[in-house]
C-alpha cells in the first residue's frame, strides 16, 4: 500500500510508435536487388516524452483532440501496450472500463458467456461463483441469460458486458466518457454503478473532449497534442487553457443514444 | 499483459474456461453436435479407404487398411485443425486483445487444447473400432498417455508460432491448406514406414537407404503416426531412439514457437 507521498503512476520519458507504412510499388527486380520487399515503415510517435506522476486520490481528465494519443496512453495504463521508449511503474491494479460485446462467443448461452468474459477480465472464478445472480439479475436479461447469444440484440449484449465488467475492483479505474451502454433507463443504471466503482478507487483517469464534463469530475487535467504532454495540472487551470485554445467552451458533451 | 510463462500460470482458468467453451460451442453450433468429431474423420477415412483399396486394390499388408489410416488421420487432424484457426486467431481476435489486458499466448494454446478434445473423441471411437476388427487390447496402449503429452507439446509450439506469424503476414493463411496436404502426403498417414524404407531402399549405392529412413524419421510427425500404429495396430513398443527424437524436436519446437511468440507480442498489438 502505498503512503500519501508516493505516486501510484509513475510514467517517465514514455514513448510509443507505431509503423505507417505508406506502400509504394515495388517490381520484383527492384524487391531482389534492394532485398527489401516494401517501403521502409515509417514511425509516427503516438506519445513520446510524457513524464508524468499520478498519486493517490487524484481524478485525472484526459484532454486533446482525436489522435493527440489519449487512447494509447490508456492502452499502456491498462498494461495492454508496453512503450517502446522509457519506463512505466504502476502500483495497483488497473482496469479500463470497455464495452465487452466483442469477446462474445455466440453459440453459447449468456451465462457461459459471463464466465468467459470473467475469465478474460482476470476475475477469480470463486468471485464469480458468488456474483453470477447479482451480475445477471444487473443485466436485466431475465431468462434470456440461458439462451444462445446469437439471439440477443446488441443492446442486451452490452448489458451483459457491462455488467461482468464493473464486477471488476480495480484500484486504477480508466474510463472513457462516451463509454455508454443501454437506454436512456439503464444508462441512468449503469452511471450509479461507475459511480459506486469510481468510489472505491485510488485513482482515476478519465478520456474525454469535453471539457465541461471533466470540470466537475476532476482534480487535475493532462492535455495531450500529438502525443506530447501540452500541459498538466490542477483541473481547472488546464481546462481553461484548453478552453481558450480551442477558441470557446465546448457545451457539455452527452454521449449519444447507443 | 504480456505472454510470459507466470502470466500464463497467473491466468490459467482463462485457458481453461477458453478450451470448454470452444468444445462447447462447436458442439452446439451444430445438429450433429458431438457426433461431428466422430464423423468427420470416419468419413475421411472412408473415403481413402475407397480410394487405395477399392480403386487401386492396395493396403492389403496393412490389414484392417481402416484402423492402420485413422490411427494417423486422427492426429493429423488434430495439426491441421490447429494451424488452419491459428492463422487468422490474433486478428480475428483484435479488438479484445486491444481493450483486455491477457496473455495472448492463450488463444493458440486454447485451440490446441480444445482440438485435443476433439482428438479424444475420435480415439476412443478408434480403439473400439479396433476392437471390432479384432485387435485386441495390449500393454503397448500404455504408449497412448505419453504420446498424447508429446503431441501437445509439439501442436502447442507450432500453434503459437503460426499465431504470430500469421498475425504479422497475411499471406500466411493462403499456404497453409499446400503446407496441410504436403504434410498429409509427406507423412506416413495413408502407407506406413515400411513402404518408405523399401523406396528408399531402392536408391542404395547412391545414397544409403538407412541414412534417408533416419532423416524421414526426424520428423515428428511421422514418429508420432508411428507411435499410434505401435500402440494401437501392431500392439507392439515404438522404438527407444523414435521417443528420444519425439520429444526432443517436440521440446525444441515447443521453446522455438514460445520465443517466436513472446518476440512479436509487444508488435502484434500495434498491427491488429
Amino acid at each position: 500500500m502505498s503512503d500519501d507521498g508516493e505516486a501510484i503512476v509513475r510514467l517517465k520519458n514514455l514513448g510509443v510508435y507505431f509503423h505507417l507504412h505508406r506502400r509504394q510499388k515495388i517490381n520484383l527486380r527492384q524487391a531482389i536487388l534492394r532485398r527489401q520487399w516494401g517501403a521502409r515503415p515509417e514511425l509516427l510517435w503516438a506519445l513520446r516524452h510524457i513524464t508524468l506522476e499520478l498519486f493517490e486520490g487524484d481524478v485525472v481528465g484526459i484532454v486533446g483532440h482525436n489522435g493527440a494519443g489519449k487512447s494509447t496512453l490508456c492502452l499502456v495504463l491498462s498494461q495492454i501496450l508496453q512503450p517502446d521508449e522509457g519506463e512505466v511503474q504502476i502500483r495497483g491494479k488497473v482496469s479500463q472500463l470497455v464495452s465487452l460485446s466483442t469477446g462474445l462467443n455466440s453459440d453459447l448461452s449468456g451465462r457461459a458467456n459471463v464466465r468467459l468474459l470473467a475469465a478474460y477480465l482476470g476475475i477469480p472464478r470463486a468471485v464469480i461463483d458468488s456474483k453470477i445472480d447479482e451480475i445477471i439479475e444487473f443485466s436485466e436479461l431475465g431468462e434470456f441469460i440461458d439462451e444462445p447469444m446469437r439471439h440477443y440484440s446488441s443492446g442486451m449484449r452490452a448489458r451483459l458486458g457491462f455488467s461482468v465488467a464493473t464486477t471488476l475492483e480495480p484500484e486504477i479505474l480508466i474510463l472513457d466518457e462516451v463509454f455508454s451502454v443501454g437506454d436512456a433507463r439503464f444508462r441512468a443504471k449503469s452511471r450509479a454503478r461507475i459511480d459506486e466503482m469510481m468510489a472505491r478507487c485510488k485513482l482515476i483517469a478519465i478520456v474525454s473532449h469535453s471539457s465541461e464534463f471533466l470540470r466537475t469530475l476532476c482534480s487535475h487535467a493532462l492535455w495531450l497534442e500529438k502525443g506530447r504532454v501540452v500541459r498538466f495540472g490542477k483541473a481547472a487551470e488546464v481546462l481553461d487553457e484548453y478552453d481558450e485554445a480551442m477558441g470557446q467552451p465546448e457545451g457539455p458533451m452527452e454521449p449519444d443514444p447507443a | 499483459m504480456t505472454s510470459s510463462f507466470s502470466n500464463l500460470v497467473a491466468r490459467r482458468d482463462l485457458l481453461v474456461e477458453l478450451t470448454l467453451s470452444e468444445l462447447r460451442s462447436s458442439a452446439n453450433e451444430t445438429r450433429l453436435g458431438w457426433l461431428w468429431w466422430l464423423v468427420d474423420p470416419l468419413l475421411t477415412m472412408l473415403i481413402y479407404w475407397a480410394v487405395v483399396v477399392g480403386i487401386f486394390g492396395r493396403g492389403e499388408q496393412y490389414d484392417p487398411y481402416p484402423i492402420f489410416i485413422l490411427c494417423a488421420i486422427l492426429p493429423f487432424k488434430h495439426f491441421s485443425s490447429s494451424l488452419n484457426s491459428c492463422c487468422k486467431l490474433l486478428r480475428s481476435r483484435d479488438v479484445l486483445i486491444k481493450s483486455v489486458p491477457f496473455p495472448t499466448m492463450v488463444l493458440p494454446l486454447s485451440v490446441v487444447f480444445s482440438g485435443f478434445g476433439f482428438f479424444l473423441f475420435g480415439m476412443v471411437t478408434l480403439l473400439v473400432a479396433a476392437v471390432a476388427f479384432g485387435k485386441p487390447f495390449s500393454e503397448a496402449l500404455v504408449q497412448l498417455p505419453a504420446l498424447f503429452a508429446l503431441q501437445l507439446v509439439l501442436f502447442g509450439g507450432i500453434a503459437l508460432g503460426i499465431a504470430a506469424i500469421g498475425a504479422l503476414i497475411r499471406d500466411l493463411s493462403g499456404f497453409m491448406s499446400h503446407v496441410n496436404r504436403i504434410f498429409f502426403y509427406m507423412c506416413p498417414t495413408l502407407y506406413g514406414v515400411d513402404m518408405v524404407a523399401e523406396r528408399f531402399a531402392r536408391l542404395e549405392g547412391v545414397v544409403s537407404g538407412e541414412l534417408l529412413v533416419q532423416l524421414y524419421m526426424l520428423n515428428p510427425l511421422a514418429i508420432l503416426f508411428t507411435g499410434y500404429r505401435d500402440a494401437i495396430f501392431y500392439g507392439r513398443f515404438l522404438q527407444t531412439e523414435y521417443w528420444v527424437t519425439l520429444s526432443v524436436v517436440s521440446v525444441v519446437i515447443f521453446l522455438a514457437g514460445y520465443r517466436v511468440f513472446q518476440h512479436f507480442d509487444r508488435r502484434v498489438i500495434k498491427f491488429l
